[in-house]
């Protein structure tokens, strides 16, 4: 069997580090492959003359310690990428391309079962059958519809934009969006509430229109970029990912360019144009007057700033950030050396094989493997959320894309990874050891799964004073006289501050006078003998009677009398003199500094968990924002679950934990769910360290598994 | 080296103690302030003052339309007679009863009556305090009525004022009473202002979406620089900390509390 390079591949030098890589360019696929430098070295060595022992003869000669297997596996995945084609020899005259002298004499199956490239070979229809319906499944998560050829536009568009990526354009996107940055982080309080209109249901569809132009501006900032290098700029479409809709062009030209610095230019083009427009929104949403357009401006800031940074430059996702970090720590197929790393190190700890020899040298290997466990993380947690926030979208059409990334993603790469493991040596003492792993990590997962959390559940809590004194206008009323301040300490009976209501006081003198009239009049219908009458006036007498205490008890409680002993801590108690109260404003508040409790809300699916840390009556731990600690006694919940808010700072309008939603009456908000409350009171010692609105969490033992747990992380019900 | 040595200057650089900033928000307000509101519904007949007028207590402010009152108090008085006569001759009739009716509505036509002349007292609103008045144009509401307790005027003397500081509640722990506070108004610009914390409000309360504890310092006004309702920015210093501690701590709180740590 002669190997040999396919006609259209061309190969191109790269300095890699400090040793020479190369690049290959299929002309038929328009593909690339990037090589480190010991496999540029075998590919170099394949010149269409030698065979498979030929060339690992020539890889030992040039004392490279590579194996027969890492050699074929080598030469497998570039037949897979139709760079490299075995071909049989014209003079053996053997049709399949087996070497004669390869495999020993009469005995046609011998070279298969004992070549391992022949045996490779031998799966390759098998393989590329497989990979026709797995490319049919992968179509329905992400499917690509070229549009046109965009290279002619991106030429023309060079005249236009080409100059935001010279020094001078450089020089003032940096200056744009470094004020823009300044200006949001100076503005963030504000920013924070045009923020939540972002997620209003009313505003998903301007949000689905601001990301697919973002994302079109994205890759035409990679086509002007690449077309301004001279690289030629490939099909542009639109392609669909988790439904989502997505602009794409092709520049994968740009890895002819030799220079590395052109080549990451490209590559964050699209960040860097998007940054710029985020920049602009920055600035537009601080000059637009309140309205629409100024939440417009925020929505294009988040999703072409922020949501960029997180999605398109981060380096665990295999978009431009990752191969911008490929590209400048010199390792072509980061991703892909080092997850074999990783898997290697994972089976060698699972199943006592021997991991195969990596290709990278130096710190590069620890990198990359340290990269593959992070973005294996990342990957998971992120490909999750969205797996499960597909499954809500259109229906059944949704769940449907999330059982097939769930399948591709997940399902069939450990599938395929069982079958080789299972088949790969064929000794039953490894697959015994397989199976021994795989139960193993089974009953650990179930273990851990079932296994009470050792995570805590936070529980909201705010302080407030205990039996505060809060006193309100008994009536609409003046302010006539107020003789306390803040700080000042008041007795049971001391009397704080005086209203006049002249017209309550009127009224009253006018009810004593007929009353006075009625008894009058009772009496002198008695006198007459007019019994009936008598009676009468004697009954409207004891109503009115009955309105006079009512009337001087109004009158009473317009003197605001302290009902405790404490401190009043209302502030600026003078600016009420003088003024007008309507009924229920409140007055003033008395306490006791020394007299603190901590009101504990408590969601409907902490219940449980918290019913038995008050069982347990045992101190739990209260961590307040901001770093203090205290030890609290859960207390029992009250009966009743209720939707009016706890206390105004726990509200997430004021960056309290609890999300709210409108109240039916004008100004007022509920919390979005019914809640429990519980009162905890703390020790003397303790409150006069801690004040009045501080929010923070009590920390109770949870009652979950980790496995509920996390789904319920997962599925958004955890918070 | 060279390598080594930038570390090790970064890192002294890092731990170097600074006093530790807590940026809050401030807000000018009135040392005294006292609203003059309007003491029954009656018609607004003039205004003497404007905005910015400086008034001294007793001076008047407002005048109100006294002419239904003195209507209401000439029907009351005639009604008031009418009761006398009734009386009177119940009484010459031997009718004692009739007699102390009569008496009992004289009385409270006369409460009535005494109402309404403490109103027509009242008709002129005269300053409560020695001060400037900081709000309330009235000029566009004369001849219209005005209701029982509406907010008509603010005065407040503006020699001295307070700047309340919004001291976000998370930072409290390490603000405390006589922390030294720097305070500017980038709307009159010039110099901060240092001076010391002099009082923290003992409860923290909800403004502009944050729970804040406010607190409080007073400062010299000459020439009315500092107007009520100004807002500028505050730091107060809190304990040594490490510069880089410094600068993380705020956004590494903010980080913990959003993921419910």
């Amino acid at each position: 069997m002669i190997l040999r390079l396919d006609e259209t591949v061309t190969l191109r030098p790269r300095t890699i580090g400090t040793q020479s890589g190369a690049i290959a360019h299929h002309g038929g696929l328009g593909q690339y492959f990037q090589f480190g430098p010991e496999e540029a070295f075998v590919v170099g060595l394949i010149d269409g003359r030698r065979g498979m022992t030929e060339l690992t003869a020539a890889i030992h000669d040039a004392g490279m310690d590579w194996t027969p297997e890492e050699i074929s596996e080598f030469l497998s995945m570039l037949v897979r990428g139709h760079v490299l084609i075995a071909s049989g020899d014209p003079a053996s005259g053997r049709p399949d391309g087996r070497d004669a002298g390869e495999g020993g004499a009469g005995d046609a199956d011998a070279p298969v079962r004992d070549d391992p490239l022949l045996r490779q070979e031998a799966s390759l229809a098998q393989a590329a059958r497989t990979r026709l319906w797995l490319g049919s499944l992968s179509s329905v998560i992400s499917l690509r519809f070229p549009i046109m050829n965009f290279d002619g536009v991106a030429r023309r568009l060079v005249g236009h934009v080409g100059w935001l990526f010279t020094p001078v354009g450089v020089l003032l996107w940096s200056m744009l969006v470094g004020s823009s940055f300044v200006l949001m982080l100076s503005s963030q309080d504000a920013f924070k509430t045009d923020l939540r209109r972002i997620f209003d249901a009313s505003m998903w569809m301007p949000l689905l229109v601001i990301w697919v132009i973002c994302k079109a501006v994205h890759e035409t900032g990679h086509a002007v970029a690449a077309s301004r290098q001279g690289v030629t700029v490939g099909k542009t479409g639109i392609m669909f990912f988790l439904l989502a809709p997505l602009a794409y062009v092709d520049v994968t030209d740009a890895w002819k360019l030799p220079g590395r610095f052109a080549r990451v230019q490209i590559a964050l083009a699209g960040v860097y144009l998007e940054l710029g427009v985020a920049a602009v929104a920055a600035w537009a949403w601080y000059w637009l007057p309140d309205g629409r357009g100024q939440y417009l401006a925020a929505q294009v800031f988040v999703v072409a700033g922020p949501a960029t940074i997180l999605v398109n430059a981060n380096p665990l996702l295999r978009l431009d950030g990752y191969y911008v970090l490929s590209d400048w720590v010199d390792v072509p197929n980061l991703r892909t050396h080092g997850r074999k790393q990783l898997v290697g190190c994972i089976e060698r700890m699972l199943l006592g094989i021997k991991p195969q020899r990596s290709l990278l040298f130096g710190w590069r290997r620890g990198f990359a493997t340290m990269h593959a466990v992070a973005s294996v993380v990342f990957q998971v947690v992120w490909m999750s959320g969205l797996v499960i926030a597909v499954s809500y979208w259109a229906h059944g059409l949704g769940v449907l894309v999330a059982c097939v990334a769930v399948l591709l993603w997940a399902v069939l790469p450990l599938l395929r990874w069982s079958i080789f493991r299972w088949n790969n040596d064929g000794s039953w003492r490894s697959r015994r050891r397989f199976v021994g792993a795989l139960f193993t990590l089974f009953l650990i997962g179930q273990w851990v799964s079932a296994s009470r959390s050792p995570l805590h559940r936070r529980v909201p809590i705010v302080v407030q004073n205990t039996d505060e004194q809060i006193a309100r206008a008994s009536a609409d009323a003046f302010v006539t006289g107020v003789y306390v301040s803040a700080g000042d300490r008041v007795d049971v009976g001391t009397m704080m501050m005086e209203l006049e209501d002249a017209e309550l006081r009127v009224r009253r003198d006018q009810i004593a006078d007929r009353l006075e009239l009625a008894r009058h009049r009772a009496i002198q219908f008695r006198r007459q003998n007019e019994l009936a009458k008598a009676d009468g006036e004697a009954e409207q007498a004891v109503s009115l009677e009955r309105q006079l205490v009512e009337l001087d008890g109004q009158l009473a409680e317009l003197r605001v009398i302290a009902t405790r002993n404490g401190i009043v801590t209302t502030p600026r108690t003078d600016e009420l003199l003088g003024s007008f109260v309507n009924a229920g404003d409140e007055l003033l508040r008395v306490s006791d500094p020394h007299e603190k409790e901590l009101l504990v809300s408590v969601s409907e699916k902490d219940i449980s968990a918290y019913t038995l840390a008050a069982r347990r009556a045992e101190p739990v731990r209260v961590r307040f924002r901001g770093g203090g600690r205290i030890q609290a006694l859960p207390t029992a919940l009250e009966p009743r679950a209720r939707t009016s808010l706890p206390h105004p700072a726990l509200a997430a309008t004021a960056g309290g934990p609890l999300p709210v939603q409108p109240g039916e009456r004008a100004g007022d908000v509920e919390t979005i769910a019914p809640r429990m409350q519980a009162v905890s009171r703390v020790r003397s010692v303790v409150a006069t360290a801690i004040r009045d609105g501080q929010i923070g969490t009590m920390v109770i033992s949870d009652d979950r598994s980790l496995g509920e747990r996390l789904m319920q992380w997962m599925t958004g019900a955890e918070r | 080296m060279t390598l080594l040595m930038m570390t090790c200057l970064v890192s002294l650089l890092a731990a170097f103690p600074v006093r530790y900033p807590v940026h809050c928000l401030a807000q000018v307000r009135p040392v005294r302030q006292r609203i003059v509101a309007a003491p029954f519904e009656a018609t607004l007949l003039t205004n003497h003052v404007r905005p910015g007028d400086e008034v001294r207590v007793g001076q008047v402010l407002l005048e109100l339309d006294g002419r239904p009152l003195r209507l209401e108090l000439e029907s009351i008085a005639a009604e008031i007679q009418l009761s006398e006569k009734e009386q009177n001759m119940t009484l010459a009739g031997g009718d004692v009863a009739g007699s102390q009716q009569a008496a009992l509505q004289k009385q409270q036509l006369n409460r009535r009556r005494d109402l309404l002349q403490d109103r027509l007292q009242k008709l002129t609103i005269t300053s409560p305090i020695d001060g400037v008045v900081i709000g309330g144009d009235l000029r566009q509401y004369i001849g219209s009525p005005l209701k029982l307790g509406q907010s008509l005027l603010e005065i407040a003397p503006l020699d001295r004022i307070n700047v309340e500081v919004e001291i976000p509640e998370f930072e409290i722990g390490y603000v405390d009473p006589g922390s030294d506070t720097r305070v500017r108004f980038s709307a009159i610009g010039g110099d901060s202002h240092h001076q010391a914390l002099e009082r923290i409000y003992p409860a923290a309360e909800v403004r502009q979406s944050e729970n804040v504890f406010v607190g409080e310092i007073t400062l010299e006004n000459p020439g009315g620089r500092y107007r009520p309702g100004m807002t500028g920015d505050a730091v107060v210093y809190g304990p040594m900390r490490p510069l880089v501690w410094s600068h993380v701590r705020g956004g590494w709180e903010r980080l913990l509390w959003w993921i419910g740590y």
